[in-house]
Order: C-alpha cells, then structure tokens, then sequence
C-alpha cells in the first residue's frame, strides 16, 4: 500500500542520471501513480541543503555531500547505486597524461601553480581532486569552485582555468569546445567511486513499497544505459532538447558503469572517503560516522539481489 | 552596456557566445527583447512550452556571477549575464 501519493525529487543536469528518463517517460505516474515534482539542482551540496530544509524526499547525488550532510545532521540515508567512477580531470595544452607520464602522481606533479576548475567545495569531484593533491604535496596548485559546472568550460575559453575536474558531460564539452584533453580518466583516479545514488530522507523509510516501486524503475533505467544506450540517448534528447544525440552518446561511453545495486566495493570505496573528508575538515574525527547511517540496502537488496553490472 | 554570454544550449539559439547590448529594465524584459533579435528558436528554448512567458526552468541566469533562480531583478545596464542550460553535470 503506498501512502504517499507525491514525490519531490532533486535532481542535477549529469545526462546519465536516471532521472532524466523517468521524468521523461512519466514512468511514476504510470508505474506507480505517484505525481512528482522535480527540482533541478547545481551541485549535490546544493540538494543536501534542500534535504536539510525538509523541501526533498528523494535526490540524485554524490555520495561525499550527502555523507557530509548526515554528518551533519541532515535526515538522509543512501537506498541505491547509480553509477561509479564519474570523475575525469582534463587539461589545456602542453600538460602530459597518464599515457606520457605513466602514474598518477607524475600526472599530478605537473599541474603545480596550475588553476583548476572544479564543481563545488564538498562535491565528488572536489573531493577526489583534494585529495591527489594532499596526497602527492602539491600545494601549488589554485582550485577554484564553481556553483554549476558549465561555467568550467566557458573559464577554460578565456583561459581562466588551466584544468577541468567533472563528469563525463563535463569532459566531452571541454574536449569539443576547449580543445582540452582527458589527461586522468575516472578509470584512474578513485576505484569503484559513487558518482551518485538516490539518497531518501529518513521517514520515507516507512513507506516500503513505495521505495521498492521507484528502485525498480530506477534500475530498469540504469540497465537501458548500460545495454541500450543509443535508445537511452534517444530519450534523453527528449527530456533534454537542446542537446544533440551524438554529444550524449558520447558521454555515456565515457565511463559506462550504470547500476543500481549497492555492492560491497561501492560502500567501501564511500567509506575511502570519510578520512579525506575528515582532512578536509568536513568530518569530526572525534565522532566517526557508522555505516548504517550512510547507507540501507533493505530495498535494493529485494529490487536486485543478483551480482551488480557496474 | 550589459555583456551577455551564452553558453551551453542558448548559444546554438543565438549563434554566437557574447553580445554587448544596451538595455535597462528587468530580466524578464530582457529576455523579450532577445526574442525580437533572436527569433523562434529562442523563444522555444527560453520559455516553457505550456506557457509561452514563463521561463524554461532549465534556463539558468546568472547576473554579476549571482543565480537569480525565480527572480526577476531589475538591470542597471552595466551588468555580465551568463545564460546556460545545464549539460555538465553537477
């Protein structure tokens, strides 16, 4: 029996996100007759701060914010997966990748005084970048945050910017528009990051069906990702008109790791994370987070008990 | 003068990325008066199908580097404006 009867779901622009084709096929309404309402964000510390303020009761976000969030307080618990591995730094010209350079750190020692552009202060993407340069010293290097993250590409135009740090959508535009290149790919960075998963607020808990309801739409999404995609970017133009399939496709070969399960290796490689938040001041280490705050698997568990596809 | 630069999704509409305008008055005036300029494909892309002049809620404006989210401030003249689609992600 589902009680609730209207969802209001956070959502961020990345094209690969499930969001996009749910809102676009109406599937909530007709798969479960639930009327949603969708709120279309910058960045997950944005949407952590809608939670917070009691407006969200579901959201498509990266895990760091959201964990910074529960930390915090903020009544959020993590219910799915979505995809891993969605960060990609980029450079301009004259800068060597992991194919000159051979490791990371040798990649990293070459953006010293270099400025970078990155999605905002406490996203995955700032997070993951923080952290190379706290772990190779490279204390020289200038990040700047940007509130959404095309305005990265239009700082890299006026040559505000000599890096780019985001997703898949990011570097396909800093490729075509920038004449940037993939210098770290996802692949390279952090194994098995949670780019994103759908984040509930905590009394929705009760509504049992009604979650189980969304996850099956939501992984049925993920698997059009990952073994339709031309059908997949079909919609997604759709829902998104202004974009032209190629440059979606495109995108959603970058890193083509879509599932909804919350494997293991997708919970331990968040929890990677709580001594780099805890670096970065985020996180009290005085007062550890446990895992059953960040994440319940009750629902993805009976949705998709089988192995994950990421 | 206000700078007016459009990026993702508005600058395929508008065939260029920076136009110098003289104009006063509030946003949503301004975004009329690129219409008569820029022409249907504006229009279909700035404002929302069901509503021809209410704002496409995918449409972000952003004044001195400010999101102006719903608002509709009043310009001075002498303002930058970004307009964008969101494609990057977040």
């Amino acid at each position: 029996m589902i009680a609730v009867r209207s969802l209001r779901i956070g959502f961020l622009s990345t094209l690969y996100h499930t969001s996009h084709i749910i809102r676009e096929e109406g599937w909530l309404e007709q798969g479960l007759g639930v009327r949603a309402r969708w709120s279309l964000f910058g960045t997950g510390p944005e949407m952590v701060a809608a939670f917070s303020r009691g407006e969200l009761d579901l959201g498509y976000l990266g895990l760091p914010p959201a964990v910074i969030g529960i930390a915090r307080g903020a009544p959020l618990v993590c219910i799915a997966g979505g995809h891993v591995e969605g960060t990609v730094v980029l450079a301009r010209d004259g800068y060597a990748g992991i194919e000159e350079r051979g490791t990371v750190a040798s990649v990293v020692e070459g953006f010293e005084g270099s400025r970078v552009g990155i999605p905002a202060a406490g996203s995955i993407h700032d997070v993951i970048f923080r952290d190379l340069v706290m772990r190779y010293r490279t204390p020289g290097i200038r990040i700047i945050n940007y509130a959404w993250a095309d305005l990265i590409p239009h700082a890299a135009g006026k040559a505000e910017i000599d890096l780019a740090v985001g997703t898949p959508a990011l570097a396909v535009l800093c490729v075509r528009e920038c004449g940037m290149r993939v210098v770290l790919p996802a692949r390279t960075l952090w194994p098995f990051n949670p780019s994103y998963g759908i984040l509930a607020q905590r009394r929705l808990l009760e509504e049992a069906s009604l979650l189980e309801g969304f996850l099956v739409l939501h992984e049925k999404a993920c698997n059009l990702f990952r073994e339709d995609p031309e059908g997949a970017a079909r919609i997604v133009v759709q829902a998104l008109p202004w974009l032209e399939g190629g440059f979606v496709l495109e995108v959603l070969r970058v890193s083509p790791r879509y599932c909804a399960s919350l494997p293991e290796a997708y919970r331990e490689s968040t929890l990677k994370f709580l001594p780099v938040l805890e670096k970065l001041g985020y996180l009290d280490p005085a007062r550890r987070i446990e895992t059953e705050r960040i994440f319940d698997t009750r629902f993805i568990s009976n949705v998709h008990p089988d192995s994950h596809h990421y | 003068m206000l700078t007016i630069w459009f990026l993702s999704g508005l600058k395929e509409a508008v065939g260029r990325t920076e136009v110098r305008l003289d104009y006063r008055g509030t946003v949503s005036g301004l975004l009329e008066e690129l219409g008569k300029s820029y022409g249907q494909r504006w229009r279909e892309r700035v404002f929302a199908e069901d509503a021809p002049t209410r704002r496409n809620p995918f449409v972000k404006i952003l004044v001195n580097g400010e999101d102006i989210r719903d608002e509709d401030p009043e310009l001075a003249g002498d303002e930058t404006l970004i307009f964008f689609m969101p494609v990057a992600g977040g």
